[in-house]
């Protein structure tokens, strides 16, 4: 799956955040609730040794009654043998005032008085430090979490100012095609990848648009090169027939080279059809109207059709306007409708229907599928028909192109060959 | 006839020379513009045909020296440049017709004969053979005074025909002819055949001679 590039920089960086967050917050807290029962214990040490060096001296056993009386957080209690030294310890106790039970840090040591041993008892609260320790990991957290919101909205826009030449770019070359004509404008930056990048952009596509260009003329020239040797051949061909002489087998032969020259003629004569539409040749357009083009070619296309033993109907023919170049229009129906003709079989059926800027022309003929891929493609045709010259479909689609329009192939369940076009 | 052929390529300007001479006409040959210009500015043609890339410029050159000049040969373009503009910017500059490369010889001949007629007998459009009078403003065909009732592709071939009478046309000539632009689109010749059999029997049926042969199958004559 891809991702846009900004909300790929935006999604590693929220990630790396929330990493960061989820693992410094408990390692705070760790070490926050670490030093302040460090702080506790501290406290409780300094009250044991202000209790040893300051009340012990005038201390006695009676005290300690009035003592335990007065004194809520330090007591006197009774001897425990086994406290030697000042011992740590974690208590709860009954909150009066709130209710419920809170933590404590204790402290016990073991205390002389009047020659008696017993135990010194204190305690602190820790039900402030906790406090403390929440109160200063929200602030962390909100400030964190506020840092990382502002981070994200800043990084986006300005990543998106940052690339927006690029994605400029990218919207200009994809609508960009290198054999129409005009130069590629790519927008102006200071950013110096992107400057390389449209230096790097401009080269291909000039280096390109010279080749197509070279390529288109090498064609054209070609094919007119071989215009003149085709023009010989064939006027040398109309004279050797004259030949009082002629046999039915040099008949036979020369019928043979009349026919091959012909499909060479077509083959020269659609290549160059298809450089100049390439080159740009026929880009006046104007308000065109398919119905009538069909009307027009309706003679010779019945004649075609009676020769090949094919019924051609006109379903729905509807006044059609577009916006066209004439004779490219005109091309592109021909090509379509004699491939129908010829591209069927002996009784078959040309249906034709033009109407909702579309149209339609189904044929019946191989029954099989054409390779929808490769239809569309120079000499693509079908290597088992002898005529035609596999450039038909080709210009076609070039024409199409052209206007911005669409075609389509399908082969349909009653065994028809679908070819539609949409003027839009 | 006088025809002035201006083509640089000899073997196609001796195939041209070739059928309009045993045709009647008087060819004469040049493949530069310059002897172009000369010939121009001595004689007098029927028709001239002009390549348009020869070797030492432009010939359309030489159309507009024949304008210049104040000429009113008839003038053909026979050029490799087959595209629209080369023959928009021919037909604008003065020339009569456009044939593009390659062409058949019985398609050029009827060209040629189609502007000696207009530019020797404007007004009356009229082709003889025998006793088939072709009316060429009016469309008709008569037979000893009996109109026919022709196609457009009967009429056609008909002219095309007589106007190539006792010469070999092939099939695919013929086919072209009648096709015009979309002899690229041609799917069978089948149709000539069709247009023969029918032109032939319409002309038998009013009482005219059966002048159309068919050759091994390679084309149709007219057998004067």
């Amino acid at each position: 799956m891809t991702k846009k590039l900004l909300d790929k920089t935006i999604r590693l960086y929220l990630v790396f955040s929330a990493a960061v967050l989820l693992f410094t917050v408990p390692v705070f807290y760790g070490i926050l609730k670490t030093l302040h029962l460090e702080e506790a214990e501290e406290m409780l040490m300094l009250r044991l040794q202000e209790f040893r060096e300051q009340t012990l001296p005038t201390f006695h056993t009676a005290d300690i009654i009035v003592w335990n009386k007065w004194n809520q957080d330090v007591k006197i209690l009774a001897s425990e043998p086994h406290i030697t030294l000042p011992n740590f310890g974690n208590a709860e106790y009954l909150d009066v005032v709130e209710k419920d039970m809170e933590p404590f840090r204790t402290i016990k040591a073991p205390v002389v008085i009047d020659g008696m041993p017993f135990v010194y008892f204190a305690r602190s609260s820790l039900l402030q430090t906790d406090d403390l320790i929440g109160s200063i990991l929200l602030v962390y957290g909100t400030a964190i979490l506020l840092l990382l919101i502002g981070l994200a909205l800043f990084t986006r826009t300005y990543s998106r100012k940052l690339w927006e030449p690029f994605y400029l770019q990218l919207a200009r070359l994809e609508s960009y095609q290198i054999d129409k004509t005009g130069p590629l404008f790519l927008p102006e930056t200071n950013t110096e990848e992107f400057q390389r990048l449209n230096k790097a952009i401009e080269q291909l596509v000039t280096t390109n648009k010279a080749i197509f260009k070279s390529q288109q003329e090498f064609i054209e020239n070609a094919a007119h090169e071989l215009q003149t040797p085709l023009a010989v051949i064939q006027t040398k061909m109309d004279n050797l027939i004259q030949t009082e002489t002629l046999t039915g087998t040099t008949a036979a032969s020369l019928t043979a080279i009349y026919d091959t020259l012909e499909r060479m003629k077509h083959i020269n004569q659609n290549l160059l059809l298809l450089s100049r539409i390439g080159c740009n040749t026929f880009s006046d357009k104007a308000q065109a109207r398919p119905d009538l083009t069909l009307s027009e070619q309706a003679d010779f296309l019945a004649e075609q059709a009676i020769a090949n033993k094919v019924d051609v109907r006109y379903n729905i023919i509807e006044q059609t306007e577009v916006f066209a170049n004439p004779y490219l229009l005109e091309v592109m129906i021909r090509n379509l409708l004699t491939n129908a003709i010829r591209y069927n079989k002996h009784g078959g059926v040309v249906r034709i229907s033009l109407g909702n800027k579309a149209l339609h022309i189904s044929n019946t003929g191989k029954e099989e599928k054409l390779d929808e891929q490769r239809i569309f493609d120079r000499f693509a045709k079908d290597s088992t028909s002898i005529s035609g010259n596999g450039l038909g479909l080709a210009i076609v689609k070039q024409i199409v192109d052209r206007h911005g329009w669409s075609i389509a192939y399908s082969y349909e369940n009653d065994k028809t060959h679908h070819f539609v076009v949409h003027f839009q | 006839m006088k025809l002035l052929l201006i083509e640089d390529e000899p073997e196609l300007a001796r195939n041209i020379t070739d059928y309009f001479s045993s045709n009647g006409f008087r060819c004469e040959w040049v493949s530069t513009l310059s002897d172009a210009k000369e010939k121009i500015g001595m004689y007098n043609y029927d028709c001239i045909l002009l390549d348009l890339m020869l070797p030492d410029g432009d010939g359309l050159k030489a159309l507009k020296y024949l304008k210049s000049e104040q000429k009113e040969d008839g003038v053909i373009i026979i050029s490799a440049k087959n595209g629209l503009e080369n023959k928009l910017e021919g037909l604008e500059t003065g020339a009569d017709d456009y044939l593009s490369k390659p062409f058949h010889l019985p398609e050029l001949m009827a060209r040629v004969q189609a502007i000696v007629r207009r530019k020797q007998f404007s007004g009356n459009n009229q082709v003889s053979f025998e006793e088939i009078t072709i009316n060429l403003s009016a469309h008709t065909v008569a037979v000893n005074k009996n109109t026919l009732a022709l196609t457009r592709s009967e009429f056609n071939l008909l002219l095309y025909l007589i106007g190539n009478k006792n010469r070999v046309l092939s099939k695919n000539a013929i086919a072209e002819h009648l096709s015009g632009d979309m002899a690229d689109l041609m799917v069978n010749h089948d149709f000539v055949y069709a247009h023969i059999k029918n032109l032939k029997k319409k002309l038998v049926d009013a009482g005219a001679g059966d002048y159309i042969k068919s050759v091994y199958g390679l084309g149709y004559k007219w057998h004067a």
